[in-house]
């Protein structure tokens, strides 16, 4: 940076002074500063220490400049400072009046010389406030309309943000806090068009009474105004007739912005609510038809069993009553119809139960597999020569009984009825494996070769004839329905002689709707 | 001990049925009158002397079947226990149905027992000597 002769002087003049009125000019300086809250904070969030060791480096790097004429390490200094000055939200009226107080110090030590070393003073401070002050002002305006772009740029990306989104937004602003009518709308986007209809956008920058009289004449303004004041959010749905006369509905949430701004966020929801309302009546449609299906096998059961009773009471009577007249086919064929009539009884009982599997279930409740296990064994009676044992490492379950205890009854009953040796072995084995216990329940028995392993779990499915093997075919239904309510599944393995069900049942049961753990 | 003969009541629509009952009676050798009443509205009928129906005497007991035309068992119990009259009635459920429902709804008006006719035959015999001790033995009202 070159200056002329005249400069040199006068600078060196000026620093000559300077350094007399140095003290007066740093407290002027430091006592106009103090009236500038940003500065302010500064100078006392600052120890002695460091102040004065920022001074003496302010002064050295000044006096380069003012008397070596080694200006730019000086001036970046300040570029530093106007950018950090500029971020702490000093203002340039707080410039002028720190370099005002300086500028009175100066003057007033200097004037009364009133000779060419005054002029010569002063002409040094002006140039040297000339130079140091265009480049830190320069330097903090930089920085002011940097700040400007990033604001500008982020808001930028929030108007994107709100023409973009897909949820419908609006702002409102309560222009006079005393008249409730004085909401007016200051920007809608075309998600919000889409959800309330096209004349939303063009009635940007109207009032609420010249938009919706209805709504202004609602309960809205009064709720939104109740919003600014305690500040918090409210959610409603609004409903109504659309352009084509068409019923929709609105989830509305508004929430207080700042001041008497307010956001308006709403989503059409008229699709979501007719199918949730489908849903529902679907819902309520699938119930229906189970209890009338439950009602159905109730009357079935009972109806149909009736008179097959009365067909058992009569045979037995013309039995009774006739034994003797009887020709010794006709006494068999009686022993026969009886026994077909109670089949068919059995039936019906199996399929009533089979309907009934997951309705009224009972509550879960602690119990051991040892106390099922045994109790089904007891109501089975193995014959002599079988034995039915139990291998179970699973803790205790807590689940509904009753339904595992008739999993385990089919099970073991099938094992023991399609037996086909005179002794035989049925073991039941349990281990925790995760959150459920798997069941094993293996027998010595005939097996069930691979391409039955599917069917035998089909309703009225039986493998042998039910002249052989009295059976209704509904046993191993009843066991998957029932696992498979219990979220497990159940297969067979059998190769050879000798079958293995194994299927696993839940260690804790939480009811469906049921949010406890 | 009742010195009174105590006369059974049997509501049941079922003409088997009641034939069973009678067969029943007939092989224990309970001698007790029966009396038949097809459905509820007839076993009302019977027990208040209306309908043209001769009043039936005390002491009595009711067997009562559940299903019925016109009106069922549960109502009928429903009916017995509303009235001033016939609310000390003793009743034996004897149905052919398990349903829990049934079962509750019976031993809410106070019946005497709920049972299940689950087979024919020697079964059923069980159940009607059970009931001919309980009329030897019990004090009615």
């Amino acid at each position: 940076m070159g200056h002329d002769p005249d400069d040199r002087d006068a600078l060196r003049l000026f620093w000559e002074q300077l350094e007399r009125v140095r003290p007066e000019a740093e407290a002027a300086v430091t006592a106009r500063a103090e009236k500038i809250p940003a500065l302010a904070a500064l100078i006392a969030s600052m120890d002695e220490e460091t102040r004065r060791r920022q001074q003496v480096r302010g002064v050295e790097l000044q006096r380069r400049a003012v008397l070596e004429g080694d200006w730019e390490p000086y001036l970046d200094d300040l570029r530093t400072q106007g950018r950090a000055l500029a971020g702490m939200g000093v203002e340039l009226r707080d410039w002028y009046a720190l370099l005002g107080a300086y500028r009175e110090v100066m003057w007033r030590a200097t004037l009364p010389a009133g000779d060419a070393r005054a002029l010569g003073v002063l002409r040094g401070m002006e140039h040297h406030l000339d130079v140091a002050m265009s480049e830190l002002g320069a330097s903090y305006i930089a920085a002011k309309e940097d700040a400007v772009r990033q604001a500008e740029a982020e808001l930028a990306r929030y108007v994107d943000l709100f023409r973009q989104a897909s949820l419908g937004m609006a702002i409102w602003r309560l222009e006079d806090p005393a008249d409730l009518g004085s909401f007016r709308m200051l920007a809608a986007n075309p998600a919000g068009a889409r959800a309330a209809g096209e004349h939303l956008l063009g009635n940007v920058g109207k009032f609420l009474r010249e938009i919706n009289p209805t709504w202004a004449a609602s309960e809205v303004p009064a709720r939104w105004a109740a919003m600014l004041a305690d500040h918090e959010p409210r959610d409603w749905s609004y409903t109504f007739r659309d352009e084509s006369g068409a019923r929709r509905t609105l989830a509305v949430r508004s929430f207080p912005l700042h001041e008497r701004y307010l956001g308006v966020v709403f989503e059409d929801v008229t699709e979501r609510e007719r199918m949730t309302e489908q849903l529902e009546r679907h819902v309520r449609e699938l119930e229906r038809s189970n209890r009338e299906l439950d009602d159905f096998a109730y009357v079935t059961s009972h109806d149909l069993k009736s008179p097959l009773r009365d067909v058992r009471n009569l045979v037995s009577w013309i039995v009774e009553d006739a034994r003797e007249h009887l020709p010794p086919a006709s006494s068999r064929h009686l022993a026969l119809l009886d026994d077909r009539v109670a089949r068919m009884e059995r039936l019906l009982d199996d399929l009533l139960e089979y309907s009934r599997v997951g309705r009224a279930l009972e509550v879960a409740r602690e119990f051991t597999l040892r106390e099922v296990f045994d109790e089904v064994v007891a109501l089975q009676l193995p014959p002599e020569g079988f034995t039915v044992t139990l291998e179970s490492t699973a803790p205790p379950l807590f689940t509904p009984r009753a339904p595992l205890a008739k999993v385990l009854r089919n099970l073991v009953g099938n094992a023991l009825k399609h037996h086909d040796h005179a002794a035989g072995s049925i073991v039941v084995r349990a281990a925790l494996v995760g959150e459920r216990v798997a069941i094993r329940v293996t027998d010595d028995g005939p097996g069930i070769p691979e391409e039955f392993h599917e069917r035998v779990f089909r309703m009225f499915h039986t493998l042998r004839s039910r002249d052989e093997v009295e059976g209704s075919g509904v046993g191993l239904a009843i066991v998957k329905k029932t696992v498979e309510l219990f979220g497990g599944a159940v297969h067979v393995e059998s190769e050879g002689r000798g079958t293995t069900v194994a299927f696993t049942w839940p260690l804790r049961w939480v009811q469906p709707g049921d949010d406890r753990p | 001990m009742s010195s009174r003969t105590v006369n059974v009541l049997l509501v049941e629509d079922n003409v088997v049925e009641q034939e069973a009952i009678r067969r029943a009676f007939a092989q224990q050798r309970i001698a007790n009158p029966l009396h038949v009443a097809r459905d509820g509205l007839e076993a009302l009928d019977l027990l208040r002397g209306t309908g043209g129906y001769e009043k039936l005497p005390r002491p009595y007991l009711l067997l009562l079947d559940l299903n019925m035309p016109r009106m069922n068992g549960i109502e009928l119990l429903a009916a017995l226990r509303a009235d001033d009259e016939l609310r000390d009635s003793i009743v034996f459920v004897l149905t052919t149905s398990r349903r829990d429902e049934d079962r509750v709804a019976s031993y809410n008006f106070n019946v005497a027992g709920y049972v299940v006719k689950s087979d024919v035959g020697a079964g059923f015999l069980r159940v009607v000597s059970l009931l001919d001790h309980y009329w030897r033995v019990v004090e009615f009202p």
